[in-house]
């Protein structure tokens, strides 16, 4: 099921889902734009991009290790410039939402609910009639997910495209999930610690 | 997150995260990008030179010499889950479980 921008909020509150910095203004008011949908909030593009770089290279899944390192190597770190990046037609970069998502599984209304929070990142139709796909094979989050969205930009229009800081990219759309999926072992070890504390050892 | 694995750390494609490659029981390498936050380096890495590092990982299971650790992303050849020895970790857990929950 989907969350409403009111059961999002409810969430917020109650800390089920995390967005950090708070989208604001909650509710729409004079002279500032809410980032509230009906039943979505936008996320905004962070400072930075990572630019693939072109090459010979063939990119092979099933070549075991390194894989996350060659990606480093073959692109480059680009913080977005004050004046913007202008996005050529068939570009391909990699941005980051501006806010840290977080969905936490083992919160107490969710073991009270069985269930859990997930969501999706899905585009927005004012970019996209640009021609911007700002994803585009890996909308989900995963319930215990923490951290900034990785967007996959790609320019498919017939123009250049500006990026800049802070502008609003992309939608967050989140979902009830139905019982409480296995996100840490049911076991706990001699010496384990966890953030309130050692368990023992 | 409760445990540090061994790791090789490398540039991530952005400043927040690090690339980061570890090596499973079997011997076959796993690799993924994990936020600066759970990775402790010695060292600042670079390109062309990769600096040791610790990968805070949670412990899934327990068996003998080895143990299934959940990693904070999904890694490219083997998901969020890999096998590791316990000569991968900074502190070996001990094999004795201690309670079930």
């Amino acid at each position: 099921m989907i969350l409403s921008n009111v059961e999002m909020q409810r969430a917020m509150e109650e800390g089920r889902l995390v967005i950090s910095p708070t989208p604001e203004p909650l509710r729409p008011m004079e002279g500032r734009k809410c980032p509230y949908d009906t039943h979505s909030v936008n996320l905004m593009l962070g400072d930075e991009i990572s630019i693939p770089e072109p090459g010979p290279y063939i990119f092979d899944l099933l070549e075991t290790g390194s894989l996350s390192m060659f990606l480093s190597r073959n692109s480059r770190k680009l913080t977005i410039p004050p004046e913007g990046f202008a996005l050529k037609p068939s570009q391909f970069v990699l941005g980051l939402t501006l806010e840290t998502i977080s969905l936490p599984v083992n919160h107490a209304w969710n073991k009270e609910n069985n269930t859990c929070l997930a969501a999706r990142v899905e585009g927005r139709s004012s970019v996209a009639r640009c021609g911007i796909l700002v994803h585009f094979t890996a909308p989900t989050i995963h319930p215990g997910f923490e951290g900034t969205i990785t967007l996959e930009i790609i320019n498919l229009g017939p123009a250049k495209f500006m990026l800049r800081r802070g502008m609003p990219i992309a939608q967050l759309i989140v979902e009830e999930v139905k019982g409480i999926p296995f996100e840490r072992s049911d076991r706990t070890f001699v010496g384990q610690t966890a953030p309130e504390g050692r368990t023992g050892g | 997150m409760k445990y540090d694995i061994r790791c090789q750390v490398f540039p991530g494609q952005f400043s927040s995260e690090y690339s980061v490659e570890g090596q499973q029981s079997s011997g076959d390498l796993f690799s993924l990008f994990a936020p600066v936050g759970l990775v402790e380096v010695d060292g600042v890495p670079t390109r062309d030179h990769p600096v040791e590092g610790w990968l805070k990982v949670q412990i899934w299971d327990l068996a003998g010499s080895k143990a299934v650790v959940q990693l904070p992303r999904e890694s490219f050849e083997s998901g969020r889950f890999v096998t590791v020895g316990l000569n991968q970790f900074k502190t070996p857990p001990q094999t004795v479980e201690l309670a079930e929950k």
